[in-house]
């Protein structure tokens, strides 16, 4: 491999990179995007470094990052802070630019030498609503090329459609369904017919829930990544989390109604497609078959033969921006063809099919990664 | 009661031990420590004063009992643990330069009287700018006593010995010397002159961190009004040594009798805190909680808050509530271990 090529999925929750090793290999990392300012003696530093707690110093502030914030968020019950919210930059804190640089610095590192690339994710303009995205997209791409990469915006709706339909030649609707966000994009051999995102994903659902039965939503949220069966909710938490999965489903699937019946431009799909979904708010048992059922019931205007998960689902929108970087680029994996250049990044069965399989254990496929500093 | 100092350090990695000094300012006692190549240093004064007569047979007598007579404002004072046996052969009160853990408003002369005492005990500083990190009490949570122009008094004096002060919370001074085989995580409870110093700590970050108003002053007073006697014998009764839980006379009982009022309104008041939505921890294992400074030292103290543990929810588990190592020097020795850490 000549040049470094690296990728980066910009979550709400979330930062995960991708790059490609030496020998080929996928390898990721992966850091929660909160940080929460915390009271220390600037003498204690030195034994937080030791304790491998991840921190930063701006000022004469002492912040957690990333699973370190969250930890200590919980064990002080004070609430996290995040950089991001709704999808992009979060207007509400003001050091979000600077947390956010520290972080994706840990991840990706600086470039290596010259001509190395980045591809980054980012959300599509919203369904129905007014956009902060130029200034989230615009910033991050600052901060990618200050590290030395030529950084480029993936569609994160397209990056889940290179990541789980790479069989169905990249066509069919990719859905991240992320924590601010979630993400659509109908695409068709690569190329996106239409991209559109709704602001009502994870965050959504914990906020509500919390209010619905007087909790709060990071008691929802550890409730929620314990592991929830959403087809038979276990207690009272559970069922709030069931209960507003299935209202966010179904609005989900009403927005894609409408913007498919607007489209005007179906007529490319000469058969039925894929719709294959990834992110954290994807994870809980029966996800999928309810977004089946709900696809199924809302007749949509273009036919879907299959709904399902794409492999490592918390992986799969970094593993889609870095298919990209390795197909758009032109880049050379030294003696490997293009097709085993495409195989390095590919999952082994794209589309796990929501009727031949019942939804997968969200534990099973995440290989938890120990974030680097 | 004085008890004698064990060794300082704590066994960190620090950079220069021999850099650094701990300070600790207390209503009733002031604390030195710092470590030398030849081995632990600690000075100690009470924090008090008395003015004394101009006569001639008032010279004559201090001269005679070896107590050196100081000038203040051009009038005579006695200083330190002069002060408290002087006052105690006429039975007078001594005065005070800091009253509930902060300079004495009352007392128009507090600053210099506690910069003669300070300078007296303190060591001139090794290098230009020696850091000297001094405790501070955190603001009460049942007064409104601001302790922002104390630090600030404190750091001036500080600063004019030629030292770099760095302030550091009693309680969590406590923390540093006595926590760290628990990661600095836990309770450090600061029984102090004036108040009781409260931190809460996760890996050395501070969760949460407050004072009580309430101190050994105010266990004193009370004893004395009760029994209707001076504060000087109920002093005199605590300094012989005693129990809590076995008082032997009617001031050892008047005595035992706030003391109880007094840790049972502490620990109320710590739960108070604690559930209160900001404040409250959420720690994964029980965390122990560690008392020091000179109101914990009387006998049966520990089991007295062991028992009321039981009946007070603080809202969080405790392991196991023990004294610290060295309850009376344990605040200095926490600012001494935050001096050497922080020294470069």
């Amino acid at each position: 491999m000549d040049r470094e090529i690296k990728s980066l999925d910009i979550g709400t929750m979330h930062l995960i990179s991708a790059s490609i090793s030496k020998d080929h290999k996928v390898r990721f990392k992966k850091l929660r995007n909160a940080f929460l300012r915390v009271q220390v003696e600037a003498s204690m530093t030195q034994f937080l470094k030791n304790e491998e707690m991840q921190y930063a110093e701006i000022g004469r502030d002492l912040y957690a990052l990333g699973e370190s914030a969250f930890k200590t968020a919980g064990i002080t019950a004070k609430p996290i802070s995040r950089p991001m919210q709704d999808g992009v930059l979060n207007p509400k804190e003001k050091r979000a630019e600077v947390i956010l640089k520290i972080l994706i610095e840990a991840l990706v590192g600086k470039a290596e030498g010259p001509g190395a690339i980045c591809y980054y994710s980012v959300p599509a303009e919203p369904f129905q609503r007014e956009s902060r995205l130029v200034y989230h997209s615009e910033i991050i791409h600052a901060i990618l090329e200050g590290l030395g990469y030529r950084a480029t915006a993936v569609n994160e709706g397209l990056a889940v459609v290179y990541s789980g339909l790479s069989e169905q030649r990249f066509t069919g609707i990719g859905i991240s369904c992320g924590c601010g966000l979630l993400n659509v994009c109908l695409s068709h051999k690569g190329q996106i017919i239409d991209a559109f995102s709704i602001d009502r994903a994870g965050d959504w659902i914990d906020d509500n829930a919390a209010k619905a039965i007087g909790e709060l939503p990071h008691q929802i949220r550890s409730v929620k990544e314990g592991g929830v069966n959403l087809l038979a909710p276990q207690g009272r938490v559970e069922n709030a989390v069931a209960i507003y999965y299935k209202d966010l489903i179904a609005h989900a699937v009403e927005c894609l109604k409408a913007r498919l019946a607007a489209s005007g431009k179906l007529a490319v799909f000469k058969d039925p497609v894929s719709m294959v979904c990834a992110g954290g708010t994807a994870l809980p048992s029966g996800f999928i078959s309810l977004l089946r059922t709900a696809v199924r019931k809302a007749r949509l205007p273009l036919k879907i033969d299959q709904v399902g998960l794409a492999k490592d689902p918390l992986y799969a929108i970094a593993r889609g921006c870095l298919i990209g970087a390795v197909n758009n680029s032109g880049i050379s994996l030294g003696n490997s063809s293009s097709k085993t250049r495409r195989a390095a990044c590919r999952p082994k069965k794209p589309v796990k099919s929501a009727r031949s399989k019942r939804a997968p254990s969200r534990k099973a496929p995440l290989k938890r990664k120990k974030p680097h500093r | 009661m004085t008890p004698p100092a064990k060794k300082l350090v704590v066994e960190l990695d620090i950079p220069n031990k021999f850099s650094g000094v701990g300070l600790d300012v207390g209503t009733s006692n002031l604390v030195a420590s710092r470590v030398t190549e030849k081995g632990d240093e600690i000075e100690l004064s009470r924090n008090a004063f008395l003015y004394v007569r101009e006569d001639d047979v008032t010279k004559e007598l201090l001269t005679r009992m070896n107590i050196p007579q100081h000038k203040v404002n051009g009038k005579t004072c006695v200083l330190g643990r002069n002060a408290f046996d002087f006052s105690n052969y006429f039975d007078r009160r001594t005065q005070r330069s800091m009253n509930i853990g902060v300079i004495n408003p009352l007392e128009r002369e507090a600053i210099h009287v506690i910069n003669m005492i300070v300078q007296k005990m303190l060591w001139k500083p090794r290098v230009p700018n020696e850091i000297c990190s001094f405790s501070l009490p955190a603001e009460p949570v049942d007064s409104m006593i601001d302790i922002t122009y104390h630090k600030n008094v404190i750091e001036t004096m500080l600063s004019c010995f030629g030292y770099e002060p760095i302030a550091i919370n009693e309680a969590f001074a406590v923390i540093l010397s006595e926590l760290k085989d628990q990661k600095f995580t836990g309770v450090g409870i600061s029984c102090g002159g004036g108040m009781v110093n409260v931190c809460i700590a996760y890996t050395s970050i501070v969760i949460a961190e407050f004072s009580i108003a309430r101190g050994g002053d105010w266990i004193d007073q009370h004893a004395a009004n009760a029994i209707d006697i001076s504060v000087n014998k109920i002093l005199i009764a605590k300094e012989k040594g005693m129990s809590i839980l076995a008082p032997q006379t009617r001031e050892e009982e008047s005595i035992a009798i706030y003391y109880k009022q007094y840790i049972r309104y502490f620990l109320e008041q710590i739960a108070k805190v604690l559930h209160m939505p900001d404040k409250g921890a959420r720690f994964e294992e029980p965390v122990d909680m560690v008392f020091a400074g000179g109101s914990s030292l009387v006998g049966g103290f520990i089991d007295v808050v062991r028992k009321e543990l039981k009946s007070v929810d603080l809202g969080i588990k405790i392991n196991e509530a023990r004294m610290a190592s060295q309850p009376f020097y344990s605040v200095s020795k926490g600012c001494l271990l935050n001096a050497q850490m922080a020294s470069k």
